[in-house]
């Protein structure tokens, strides 16, 4: 049977509970009118099955649970058929089916015992033995309906599949049995005791108390079975001593609840234990958000650190090297001056080597950061890299107010990588350069005329623009599809005013 | 001449001093541009010679100098270590004469330099040809210049250095005359306002080329 199947459909374990419950009131009216007077054993009969039909509707989120309330069903159908009395066929084939059930309990209590707490077959020695068992069960199941006597009694009813009468036969079925089981439920015990030992600790917490029930169960069935081989009649068992009765009813009653108690309680721990996944969840989570925080504080920190650090580089680069190399030119030249006309060779050699280091040390200190932009802003600055660069350049600059310095700074360092880019990948001729304001943010684009194909995956130039933006909460758009220009958009968050409210393509300041 | 020099560097203002009393001229120097005010206030100099950046910034207090040296109507020469535009049309503003912008290393340059300095101090602009050069070319780039000749575009560069036709003739070998009419052709094609003045068409040039 595949319980597994039916629960995937839909829900049964109302189905099998309502059936069960329904099934125990009819036993219970049945038996007014067809059974025995209510003795204690009836009535703990039919509790016991109840027992097992509600175990299982708590265990019902497991397929062990569905597997417990099918028990139940069995069971209490087989104790209508062992105790109802009538004639005809009807009642002859219930009390077959009945000796059927009663004898194959052995085999399903084996099954479950063995397949808890998933109701699933967990290794290959557990199949195996889960295997023997329905066929032992169901061997001496068949062996016992067709042998046995009606009862020495005035209402009993007969099996119809009553076949051998001979005592010797009933006894060998016995025996059969009786050793098969004794074997299977000592091996079974086994398997259950090695199991426990490997278990984890949590499994051992969760599951110790069932597993050893039904390890103890199953060594006080083969005891009890290996007794009734030994002596003639089954009933001598309960004779053998006044502990077994009491042994038996205790483990019958604390099996089914065990399981029930085993499972509710692993249920009980993966809601603890999700509910304190949960709550480090949370408290990872809150910590990564600070951290991104801090992260993306230090990120803009460390850029607006290395723009301070640039400017003090070109202002001491201005202050100091390049002054006293130029105050060294004027010297040398007056000393020049006073040299006699036709010595002045060396000199103007050294004044041209000279002036040679003062244009490289100002291209070198332009380029850590332009005094340009630090007097006269962002506008001003490029165009001056405009100017500079080999290519046609257009400038809008519809700026009205100076942005604070690590924005302009950034922009600054944008537009001149996008400027780099569009004469040496792009072979552009015209590039257009564009500041506006709108919506709280700084926009500047760079569109140009060349070869497109930009990606800023490869080269380090836009890469480094991207990074340097994201820190401080700025966003880049690149669009450069090939043979088609590059347009790039940067948008800085700055509280900015523009003399248009909207970006525009040309300005006042631009030609047409 | 009477020339104020205000530099905060020692060394190169020893040699500017040396320069200009080597030829001849009478110095007063200040280090700072408030130093410079109270020398004002004691007697006007003929011209001054002022560093862009000066105490206590060194931003731009030359520039915020030769503002109130032009109030004082004392033409100033300023000295830069960058060839920026907008340094030269902020130095101009509306009015270029007596103005000069110069990059520091042309002090070497000494005998150009004197000339330059006695072309501001007689009314007359000064503009670094490397700024004049940097911004013709970029404007011709911006095909703001497309239809001047090679002939043109040179000349259109020696006027917005602030030479005059005379200059302009000297310096290329040619002819007063044709550099007249270059000029004046020049003029007609960018559709630039007739200012016969030498220093007021350093301004429209400079002003036209760097906008369009």
């Amino acid at each position: 049977m595949d319980v597994g199947a039916l629960r995937r459909d839909r829900d049964w374990a109302p189905v099998l509970l309502g059936l069960g419950l329904a099934e125990a009131v009819l036993l219970t009216l049945g038996t007014f009118a067809w059974g025995p007077p209510f003795s204690t054993w009836l009535v703990y009969s039919i509790a016991w099955s109840v027992l097992w039909l509600v175990s299982g509707w708590l265990a019902r989120r497991v397929r062990f649970g569905y597997l417990m309330m099918i028990f139940a069903l069995a069971d209490m159908l087989g104790t209508a058929g062992n105790i109802w009395y009538g004639t005809g066929f009807a009642f002859e084939a219930l009390h077959t089916l009945a000796g059927l059930i009663t004898n194959l309990q052995v085999p399903f209590v084996f099954h479950l015992g063995l397949t808890y707490p998933t109701g699933r077959i967990a290794d290959r020695p557990a199949r195996w033995l889960i295997r023997a068992g329905w066929l032992l069960g169901s061997l001496y199941a068949a062996g016992i309906v067709s042998t046995v006597r009606p009862r020495d009694c005035d209402r009993c009813t007969r099996m119809i599949v009553y076949l051998v009468d001979d005592p010797a036969v009933r006894e060998a079925v016995r025996t059969f049995g009786g050793y098969g089981w004794t074997l299977l439920l000592a091996a079974g015990a086994v398997l259950l005791v090695r199991r426990l030992l490997r278990a984890g600790p949590r499994e051992r917490r969760l599951h110790a108390l069932p597993i050893g029930l039904s390890v103890l169960a199953g060594v006080f069935g083969s005891a009890v079975l290996l007794q009734s081989v030994l002596t003639p009649l089954t009933t001598a068992v309960f004779a053998f001593s006044p502990m077994f009765p009491l042994l038996h009813v205790t483990l019958a009653v604390a099996l089914p609840i065990s399981y029930a108690v085993g499972l509710l309680r692993e249920r009980l721990d993966l809601a603890q234990t999700a509910a304190a996944l949960a709550r480090d969840n949370l408290r990872l989570q809150a910590q990564v958000v600070e951290q991104l925080a801090q992260v993306k504080a230090s990120r803009a920190r460390l850029v607006e650190a290395g723009d301070t650090a640039r400017r003090k580089l070109e202002r001491d680069l201005h202050d100091g090297a390049q002054q006293r190399l130029v105050g060294l030119g004027l010297a040398l030249r007056l000393l020049a001056e006073r040299l006699p006309a036709g010595e002045h060779r060396l000199l103007d050699e050294i004044h041209a080597e000279l002036q040679a280091a003062i244009d490289e040390l100002r291209r070198l200190a332009g380029g850590i950061h332009p005094v340009v932009l630090t007097d006269h802003g962002l506008g001003a600055a490029i165009r001056l890299l405009g100017d500079r660069a080999q290519v046609r350049v257009l400038v809008a600059d519809d700026l009205t107010h100076r942005p604070p310095p690590p924005i302009e700074s950034a922009a600054y360092f944008a537009a001149s990588e996008a400027l780099t880019n569009a004469i040496k990948h792009a072979r552009a001729g015209t590039v257009r350069v564009e500041l506006s304001c709108a919506g709280g943010s700084l926009l500047l684009r760079v569109r140009d005329d060349g070869v497109g194909g930009a990606d800023p995956g490869r080269g380090s130039g836009l890469r480094g623009l991207a990074d340097r933006v994201a820190a401080i909460d700025g966003t880049f758009t690149l669009a450069s599809p090939p043979r088609q220009g590059t347009d790039l958009r940067v948008e800085l968050p700055c509280a900015c005013s523009s003399s248009k409210t909207t970006p525009s393509s040309s300005s006042g300041s631009s030609p047409p | 001449m009477r020339v104020l020099v205000v530099e905060d560097h020692a060394f190169f203002l020893l040699g500017l001093v040396t320069a200009l009393t080597g030829h001849g001229h009478e110095v007063v120097t200040a280090g700072e541009p408030y130093q410079a005010e109270k020398l004002l206030g004691e007697r006007r100099p003929d011209v001054a010679v002022v560093d862009i950046k000066l105490p206590p910034t060194h931003s731009d207090e030359g520039l915020r100098l030769a503002a109130l040296l032009r109030s004082h109507e004392v033409p100033v020469l300023v000295l830069s270590q960058y060839a920026v535009p907008e340094y030269a049309i902020s130095l101009l503003g509306a009015d270029p004469r007596g103005r000069g912008y110069l990059l520091k290393e042309r002090v070497a340059g000494v005998a150009q330099f004197m000339g330059a300095l006695d072309r501001v101090a007689a009314g007359g602009t000064v503009i670094d040809t490397e700024l004049a050069a940097m911004v013709t070319r970029a404007a011709a780039r911006r095909a703001v210049l497309s239809p001047l000749s090679e002939r043109e575009l040179e000349i259109l560069a020696l006027v917005t250095e602030g030479l005059t036709d005379r200059g302009i003739a000297e310096r290329l070998v040619i002819s007063v005359h044709t550099v007249v009419t270059h000029v004046q052709s020049v003029f007609r094609k960018l559709d630039l306002p007739k200012t016969p003045a030498d220093n007021r068409r350093v301004l429209a040039a400079l002003a036209y080329l760097r906008n369009g």
